[in-house]
């Protein structure tokens, strides 16, 4: 990942698909492998506010709040990005979307990459988002160099997401976390 | 739910007499084993947090560095939360010679009922041989971030479940089954406790 390459990895719902996010060209490779309009965002994992504040100009106390409710867990909080986030990350919105996982896996990934890394859904734009490494391989095999199977993960409705730039918070995806 | 017992052996003065303490010796065995004996039946897995992994290899334990060294016990229970697997970790100081199976085993099977599950013996809670759940991270962190170090210092913003001593008392006075070695008349106590004589 540190020389670009992207690695599928479990989360509590889905199969995610990781490139350190920091690097637009890696980035720019997911948007590739998956099919993917550029003009979507992508989320990005982390494993500590700390690392919160690596990629957000802002965090408001508000999402402080839904952070030591909610994470680890399946809420992903979108903030606006720090001038150092890439635009192929933020697809011009000015704005990056964050969460940190309880899948030991996926948060071993990002304390081990020492940054945040992407975790859209490992599939091609049209696939259902995949819950098994084997399904992963079906879509990827031979165009990412890694997946780390954790077997089975849980599937169901993906993380919620909700706008925390906005006052009061705007949910922009309900999901599996209720707030 | 998956417990991961976490074994504390970072700090900075862990040595008494030139040797660290966790690796004395007590009834024939060192004192981390004793530890490790102890907790490995009521948890999934055991890692341990230290920055002297050579001195713990033997032990064939994944160990994780202590992701703030100047952050305490906090520091330590944080960094144990952070890399276990499980949904919550059993949390025990590496120089506690009496650690009990059934007792250990009695607070992890409480785990589920709050963020912190906490033995207290009379004004003491036992912050080294509790339960913290993955919730206790943020808060956690907030709180060594700012250098604010006491480890009950984050219980207000968490679900804190006590255990009352009695609840422990059949298996083990609570005074000697949470009791660590730091000095040498404490590990002096420690073995007439064990049966060495002095």
């Amino acid at each position: 990942m540190r020389g670009g390459d992207l690695v599928a990895f479990p989360t509590e719902t889905f199969y995610g698909l990781g490139a350190a996010a920091l690097d637009a060209e890696a980035v720019r490779r997911v948007f590739a492998v998956k099919g993917r309009p550029e003009s979507r965002p992508l989320l990005v994992l982390v494993d500590s506010v700390e690392m919160v504040e690596r990629v957000a100009a802002a965090v408001p106390s508000a999402a402080r709040g839904f952070m030591a409710r909610h994470w680890p867990g399946a809420l992903t909080l979108v903030l606006p990005a720090a001038a150092n986030v890439p635009r192929e990350l933020t697809a011009g919105t000015k704005t990056i979307g964050v969460r940190w996982s309880s899948h030991p896996i996926a948060t071993g990934l990002v304390t081990a990459l020492g940054g945040p890394v992407t975790a859209p859904s490992a599939n091609v734009s049209d696939g259902a988002p995949p819950t098994t490494a084997d399904e992963v391989r079906a879509y990827f095999d031979g165009t990412i160099a890694l997946v780390l199977d954790g077997g089975p993960t849980a599937g169901g409705p993906p993380s919620t997401v909700l706008d925390v730039t906005v006052e009061p918070a705007h949910v922009l995806r309900a999901g599996a976390v209720a707030v | 739910m998956r417990i991961t017992g976490v074994i504390q052996a970072g700090g900075k003065s862990t040595r008494m007499g030139g040797e660290p303490k966790a690796l004395m010796r007590l009834g024939g065995r060192r004192i981390i084993e004793r530890v490790l004996d102890a907790i490995e039946p009521a948890v999934d897995e055991v890692l341990l947090v230290t920055n002297t992994p050579e001195l713990y290899a033997f032990l064939r334990l994944p160990m994780v560095p202590d992701a703030y060294p100047e952050g305490g016990s906090l520091g330590g229970i944080f960094t144990g939360l952070k890399a276990a697997p499980g949904d919550a970790v059993f949390t025990v100081a590496c120089d506690m010679p009496f650690v009990h199976a059934d007792v250990a085993r009695f607070v992890v099977s409480r785990a589920a009922e709050g963020d912190v599950v906490i033995p207290r013996v009379g004004d003491q809670l036992e912050t080294m041989h509790a339960v913290y759940g993955k919730a206790c991270l943020v808060p956690m962190e907030e709180r060594l971030r700012a250098g604010r170090l006491k480890i009950v210092g984050f219980f207000d913003r968490v679900r804190v479940v006590e255990i009352a001593a009695s609840e422990i008392a059949a298996w083990g006075d609570p005074a000697v089954v949470f009791m660590n070695v730091n000095t040498p008349d404490e590990l002096l106590r420690a073995r007439v406790l064990a049966g060495e004589g002095a």
